[in-house]
C-alpha cells in the first residue's frame, strides 16, 4: 500500500512543480512512400501519416484525461527526408515539405521532424539540394523541424557541410526577418545524432526503428528543483552526495510517469514503444528551469565558477535515476540548457554571468549544445560555422551527442532582446567574441578526422 | 456435537494507551482465535483496531464481546463484533483503481459532499484518510471507478461541487502512485509477457 506522504508527493509534482509529459513523438517510416513522381511521393506520404497518426492526439488527450497527467505536446518524427528523397529535386522538396506541413495541421501535431540530413561524412546530391531548401522550408512552413547530422565521433566533423550551414542559417534567419529568424529555432545542427529523439528540432527516426514507434520526453526541472530546495531546508548545507541522491531519486519518479504514459499512448495508436528521453526539459515558466536548479543548488549566478560542476552532477544524477526507472532509455537523457526557452539561463545571458564560451563549457557536461542561442544579426558565416565546429568537436572527443540551434537575429546586436513566447520564449542576443576570425581554419573544408579512441573494432 | 466455526469482523475503539493492540489481540487468542487481517491506527488520541478473526471453537459474538470489554478496562471502550461470511464473495463494484485528494479550507460539509458525488455513479470508496491541522485538512481516498465512469466529466462535477469552497481537487488513476513510489512497474504497464 502507498504512504499517504507518498501520494501528497506524487500529486504535488503534477500541481505545484510543473511535471507534465513535454511530448509524445511519433516515429513513422515514410520509406515505403517514396515514388520516382514526386506528386505520388508527397500523396503517400500524407495518406500514411493521417492513416497512422491519425489518432494520435486524441489517444493522448484520452490518456491525459484518464491518469491526470498534462501530456503538452504530440509530435511525429519521419525517416530522414534526404536519405528517402534524393531523387527529388528542389522544386520536389519544397513540395514535400508543404505536404509534411499540411499534414501536420491535419492531423493535429504542433511539430513534424525529419527534414533531415545525415552528412556527417559526406552529402549527396539529393542531401546538398535538401541543404539548400532548408531557408524556404523553414521559413513558408508552420511546423515543419530540420536536423543536419555533420559529424560523428567515428566518421569526424565534415567542414564542408557546416561552412555550407553557416550560410543556410544565415539566410534562413533573413527570410524570417519578420520573425526575429525564427525559422532557425527549427534547426539543428548535431555530432552524434540520437535516432530515437523526442524533442524537437531534433526529432527524426532512425532506420533501425520500427515502422511506428512511440518515444517520450518528459519535463520535471521543477521538481527536481523543489526536491532540491526542499533538501536545503532541512539540512542547509548538504554533502553532495546528499544532494546527487535526491536528484537522482526525483528523476527516477518523473522518468517512470514517461514510461507510463509512453506505453499507454504506444498500445493506444498500435506503435512499439521506444523508450524515454530522460532529458530535463525547461520551459520558459517559472519554476520549470533548469537554471533555477543550478541556483538552488548553490550557484547564485549560472555562469560563475561552479557552474559546469554543478550541471555535471545534475546531469549524471539524472541519467541514474531515469535509467532504473524505464525499461529503454534513449534520446538525449540529459540537462538541456536552451537559453531562450530557460528563463533562469536567460536573464544569466543578459546579466553578462553567462557567456557563449561558459556555455559550451557546460555543454562537454550535459545536453546538448548551445541551444536556442541568439547571436547578432551581422555575424559573418564563416563564424557561425566556426561556432557550430567547436562544439561537434566536443560531441566528437567525448563520444556524445552535441547540437546547436544557433539564431543570427536580423537587426539585432548584442545586448537586445528577441521575444517569441510560448515554449521558445525570450533570450538576449549574445555576444560572440572575436568574430571575423576564422575564416581561414573553416574555409579549408574537408573533413576533421575521426579521434583515435573512436577505432574501437 | 461440535460447534460450527464462527468468524466475525471487530472493531474496537477506546483512549490510547501503551498495550492496546498485545491485550485485544491476546483476547482473541486466548478463545482460540485466529486473527486474519488486521489495521489499527491512532487518531487524534484514539485507538482503533479492525480485525477479521475466526473461532475453530464456535464462540458467540456475545462471548467476544464480552472478552474484550473486559480486556479494555476502560469506560470508554466501544467495541463491536459483527457475523461476517467466510468467503468475502466478489467485491462491491468492478473498475479500476483512482485516488482522489481533495484538500483546501476546512468547512463542514466538504466530506459528504465529495462521498455523495462518489456514491451517485457506483464509485466504490476502498480507504479514505482525512487529517486537519491550522485550518487546513487533506482528503486521500482510495477508489474503485466503474469503466463507465467518465474520469473527465467526474473530475468537473467535483470541482463544480467544491467551487464555492477554497479547495483544491486531484484525481489520479493509481497506477501513477504506484508507478512514481514502488521500484516495479504496476503489471498492467510492463508491456512483458503476463
Amino acid at each position: 500500500m502507498i504512504r499517504n506522504e507518498d501520494i501528497l508527493a506524487t500529486v504535488r509534482m503534477f500541481r505545484e512543480e510543473h511535471l507534465d509529459v513535454r511530448t509524445v513523438t511519433l516515429g513513422i517510416n515514410i520509406a515505403d512512400c517514396v515514388s520516382q513522381d514526386p506528386t505520388e511521393f508527397c500523396d503517400m506520404v500524407k495518406l500514411k501519416i493521417q492513416r497512422v497518426a491519425g489518432p494520435l492526439v486524441p489517444v493522448c488527450d484520452q490518456i491525459s484525461d484518464r491518469y491526470g497527467i498534462p501530456i503538452v505536446n504530440k509530435r511525429i518524427a519521419v525517416s530522414p527526408i534526404g536519405s528517402i528523397a534524393g531523387h527529388m529535386d528542389s522544386k520536389g522538396l519544397y513540395a514535400l515539405g508543404r505536404s509534411l506541413d499540411e499534414v501536420a495541421k491535419l492531423v493535429r501535431v504542433d511539430l513534424l521532424g525529419g527534414f533531415t540530413a545525415l552528412v556527417h561524412k559526406g552529402a549527396t546530391p539529393g542531401e546538398e539540394r535538401l541543404l539548400e531548401c532548408l531557408p524556404e522550408v523553414l521559413s513558408k512552413t508552420e511546423r515543419v523541424c530540420a536536423s543536419v547530422n555533420v559529424a560523428t565521433s567515428k566518421a569526424g566533423i565534415n567542414m564542408n557541410a557546416l561552412l555550407k550551414l553557416g550560410r543556410i542559417i544565415k539566410l534562413t534567419a533573413e527570410k524570417s526577418a519578420d520573425k526575429d529568424g525564427f525559422a532557425c529555432a527549427k534547426l539543428c545542427v548535431f555530432a552524434n545524432m540520437p535516432e530515437d529523439n523526442p524533442f524537437m528540432a531534433g526529432a527524426y527516426l532512425g532506420f533501425g526503428e520500427s515502422d511506428a514507434v512511440i518515444h517520450v520526453g518528459v519535463s520535471g526541472p521543477g521538481v527536481v528543483k523543489r526536491a532540491v530546495e526542499r533538501l536545503r531546508a532541512r539540512t542547509p548545507d548538504p554533502d553532495l552526495q546528499e544532494l546527487a541522491n535526491t536528484i537522482k531519486q526525483t528523476a527516477f519518479r518523473v522518468s517512470r510517469v514517461g514510461e507510463l504514459v509512453g506505453r499507454e499512448v504506444a498500445g493506444g495508436v498500435g506503435a512499439a514503444f521506444g523508450g524515454i528521453d530522460l532529458s530535463l526539459a525547461p520551459t520558459p515558466k517559472m519554476g520549470d528551469s533548469v537554471g533555477e536548479i543550478l541556483q538552488a543548488m548553490g550557484i547564485a549566478k549560472i555562469g560563475a565558477p561552479g557552474s559546469t560542476a554543478a550541471i555535471a552532477m545534475l546531469n549524471d544524477a539524472v541519467k541514474k535515476g531515469g535509467l532504473f526507472a524505464s525499461s529503454s532509455v534513449g534520446g538525449m537523457s540529459g540537462a538541456f540548457i536552451p537559453v531562450a526557452e530557460d528563463r533562469a539561463l536567460a536573464e544569466a545571458a543578459a546579466n553578462g554571468w553567462l557567456s557563449i564560451e561558459k556555455l559550451e563549457a557546460m555543454t562537454s557536461v550535459c545536453s546538448v549544445g548551445l541551444d536556442m542561442v541568439c547571436i547578432p544579426g551581422d555575424t559573418d558565416s564563416d563564424t557561425i560555422s566556426a561556432l557550430m565546429a567547436d562544439e561537434m568537436a566536443i560531441g566528437v572527443i567525448n563520444n556524445k551527442t552535441t547540437a546547436t540551434r544557433l539564431i543570427p537575429v536580423p537587426g539585432k546586436k548584442a545586448g537586445e532582446w528577441v521575444h517569441w513566447g510560448g515554449l521558445f520564449g525570450s533570450s538576449p542576443v549574445m555576444e560572440i567574441r572575436a568574430t571575423g576570425s576564422s575564416s581561414a581554419f573553416v574555409r579549408c573544408g574537408g573533413r576533421i578526422p575521426a579521434p583515435v579512441h573512436s577505432f574501437k573494432n | 456435537m461440535k460447534k460450527k466455526r464462527t468468524h466475525y469482523a471487530i472493531t474496537v475503539l477506546c483512549e490510547d494507551r501503551v498495550g492496546l493492540v498485545a491485550r485485544f489481540t491476546g483476547a482473541i487468542t486466548r478463545l482460540g482465535g485466529n486473527i486474519e487481517d488486521l489495521e489499527q491506527s491512532v487518531r487524534l488520541g484514539y485507538f482503533t483496531i479492525t480485525l477479521m478473526a475466526t473461532f475453530e471453537q464456535g464462540h458467540d459474538a456475545k462471548l467476544v464481546k464480552a472478552e474484550l470489554e473486559k480486556t479494555g478496562k476502560t469506560e470508554t471502550l466501544a467495541v463491536s463484533v459483527l457475523p461476517r461470511q467466510n468467503d468475502p464473495g466478489p467485491p462491491p463494484v468492478q473498475g479500476e483503481p483512482f485516488v482522489l485528494i481533495v484538500s483546501g479550507r476546512d468547512a463542514p460539509g466538504i466530506f459528504t459532499a465529495v462521498t455523495s458525488c462518489l456514491a451517485e455513479r457506483t464509485i466504490n470508496v476502498e480507504n479514505l484518510i482525512c487529517r486537519t491541522g491550522n485550518g487546513l485538512f487533506t482528503i486521500t481516498g482510495d477508489l474503485t471507478v466503474p469503466e463507465e465512469v467518465d474520469i473527465k466529466a467526474l473530475r468537473s462535477n467535483i470541482m463544480e461541487i467544491l467551487a464555492v469552497r477554497e479547495v483544491n481537487v486531484t484525481l489520479m488513476h493509481g497506477d501513477i502512485f504506484a508507478a512514481t513510489n514502488q521500484i516495479s512497474m504496476p503489471a498492467a504497464h510492463t508491456g512483458g509477457k503476463q
